[in-house]
């Protein structure tokens, strides 16, 4: 029995070691890729000959080179605040009250995001452009809270759902208003469950590519995503500033993304929004 | 308490806190959804200040008339289908291994953390990082495969037959850590008494694999594939950034063609078209899986 389950566990130490190496070598080859030092060309060896920070130093220096950031960071606060609060609304309308068609409706609003982004986005340009919108932050913070808020509004609802109307209901009495009660009793108890659901809204909103791509052009309003997918083209490219902005773009999704999984497979399951 | 009175008319204070939420989604889903529709319908430059026109079926029948559609169609359905089967019997995999009594719980966190690292990346990351190690000249792969023998030419993204590939593996990679952790919590859910029963009963780890989990996870998957087909149909952010449908349209898909015929050649009638057209397969694709499982039952 103890040699069988020894056996057992060396098979399964195999499987995962072939499947964390083809999950993780080429992020690690990223990560190495962006400490090589600009005279030391890409086309010489897979890892660099020595190893510098260099590429961090000149990217932190460069007003030009962080204005993405600073653009994505805009954008991606912005989808997230305008998100929490029109989910933790909706949510605690869902969560506390009955009314006609209530299931219908929070189905409904789950379910819209099945419609493609990609369809969606046409009609969004068309739109920011005859309203004036295009090249700024507007139609960016918009159409990302459009893509997060079914996933939002489902998850803060199963949150709520979780506390005891007990709480509430003795505010209630002693003349709070809904929206005090929201703030100052829901909101506090909540409080792990709303971070996880806004953090997963920050992330997503920061890896979004395509409106990124599709609502913006001019030079200094570009998002992080959309600067490295335009990066490489046949006139060439800084390979070691390439590789440095992708690490810098993907280490802080990565390290709360992790923090973070336990809190919103449930939604995932639920609403069934893809990342 | 729980009623606001207009009038005579009783409003339910529940809704006032979703109006908001709904507004919302009226202006930025609901109106767009039907604006595009409507704009399949009409010349190009509709809705950019050009007069335009009403042309009924044309833009659709220029898109069908295409030379290619038929072949950037079956590329379409080979990268879903593909993308699909392996997100899902790779995640499969990967859940029912981390879902087993053997794990120490450490082992099974951190696996489990690591596992999610590519789809915690951004697309135009993986895009960029796929394409730079496939790179012809200073990818590692390409490096490596030149020091065993100098003559081979490695360049997957730039050869017509490995286009569409290429791509589809980086889809794979980049979503199936997503499908395994939904999958896994759909193992999770199973109840242990059932496999305690089924070991009982003689049942190996394949008996209890096929005799207990397939069944009862069955419809979970169906619904799963479903929405990841659907969902990657109208998937272009890695293939626009690796190949732009490229070389010589060998990896173009039907979401590349919307986004190029729409946002590059400015010819938002026919980029509609091509995107109403994804979406009338979506609502096919999925009504036709929904009988599927409803008739089985």
């Amino acid at each position: 029995m103890e040699a069988r389950k020894n056996k057992i566990r060396y098979g399964i130490g195999i499987a995962l070691t072939i499947i964390l190496t083809i999950d993780l070598l080429p992020y690690l080859w990223l990560l190495v890729s962006s400490f090589r030092a600009s005279d030391d060309p890409f086309t010489s060896s897979v890892l660099p000959s020595r190893y510098t920070i260099g590429n961090y130093v000149t990217i932190f220096q460069n007003e030009g080179m962080m204005r993405p950031f600073f653009n994505s960071l805009v954008v991606a606060v912005g989808a997230t605040v305008i998100t929490m609060v029109l989910s933790l609304l909706a949510a605690y309308g869902f969560s506390r009250y009955y009314f006609k068609g209530k299931d219908f409706l929070l189905g409904f609003l789950v379910n819209l995001r099945t419609f493609p982004a990609l369809l969606l986005a046409i009609a969004l340009y068309v739109m920011a452009v005859k309203t004036g919108l295009y090249n700024t932050y507007v139609p960016l913070i918009l159409a990302n809270t459009m893509m997060n808020l079914p996933f939002a509004i489902w998850n803060v609802k199963t949150v709520i759902d979780g506390i005891p109307k007990d709480l509430e209901e003795s505010a209630l009495v002693d003349g709070l208003s809904r929206t005090s009660v929201i703030w100052k009793i829901i909101v506090p108890v909540a409080t792990p469950g709303l971070a996880a659901t806004a953090i997963y809204v920050f992330i997503l909103t920061w890896n979004e590519y395509l409106f990124a791509t599709t609502f913006m052009n001019s030079n200094d309003m570009q998002l992080v995503t959309s600067v490295i997918a335009s990066a490489v083209t046949q006139f060439g490219v800084d390979y070691g500033w390439l590789m440095t902005t992708a690490m810098l773009a993907s280490i802080p999704a990565i390290i709360m993304f992790i923090a973070i999984q336990r809190f919103i497979v449930g939604g995932l399951t639920a609403g069934g929004v893809k990342g | 308490m729980n009623y606001l009175k207009i009038g005579n008319k009783k409003l339910n204070k529940g809704l006032l806190f979703i109006l908001p939420g709904v507004l919302f989604f009226a202006v930025m889903v609901i109106y767009p959804a039907g604006y595009v529709m409507y704009l399949s319908f009409f010349t190009e430059g509709k809705g950019l200040g050009i007069e335009p026109d009403f042309v009924g079926m044309k833009n659709y029948m220029t898109v069908f008339g295409a030379t290619g559609f038929w072949k950037i169609l079956a590329n379409t359905l080979f990268y879903s289908f593909m993308a699909t089967a392996c997100h899902i019997v790779i995640g499969l995999f990967m859940a029912v291994l981390l879902n087993n009594k053997f794990l120490k719980r450490k082992t099974l966190t951190v696996s489990r953390s690591l596992f999610l690292v590519p789809w915690a990346i951004s697309p135009s990351v993986v895009a960029i990082m796929f394409q730079v190690m496939l790179h012809p000249k200073v990818g590692p792969v390409g490096i490596i495969l030149r020091s065993v023998n100098p003559a081979i030419e490695f360049n997957p993204l730039g050869d017509p037959k490995l286009s569409l590939i290429t791509v589809t593996i980086t889809n794979i990679w980049k979503f199936t850590p997503f499908y395994f952790l939904i999958l896994l919590a759909g193992l999770q859910a199973i109840d242990d008494g059932l496999y305690e029963a089924a070991r009982m009963d003689g049942a190996g780890t394949w008996k209890q694999f096929s005799k207990v989990t397939l069944p009862l996870m069955k419809n979970y998957i169906i619904t799963l594939a479903v929405f990841d087909f659907v969902s990657t149909m109208a998937y272009m952010d890695l293939t626009w950034i690796m190949t732009k449908g490229g070389p010589l349209n060998s990896s173009e898909v039907l979401s590349t063609l919307a986004y190029r015929t729409s946002f590059q050649n400015f010819r938002f009638g026919e980029g509609s078209a091509v995107g109403a057209l994804i979406f009338l397969m979506s609502i096919i694709f999925t009504t036709i899986a929904t009988r599927m499982m409803s008739e089985e039952e």
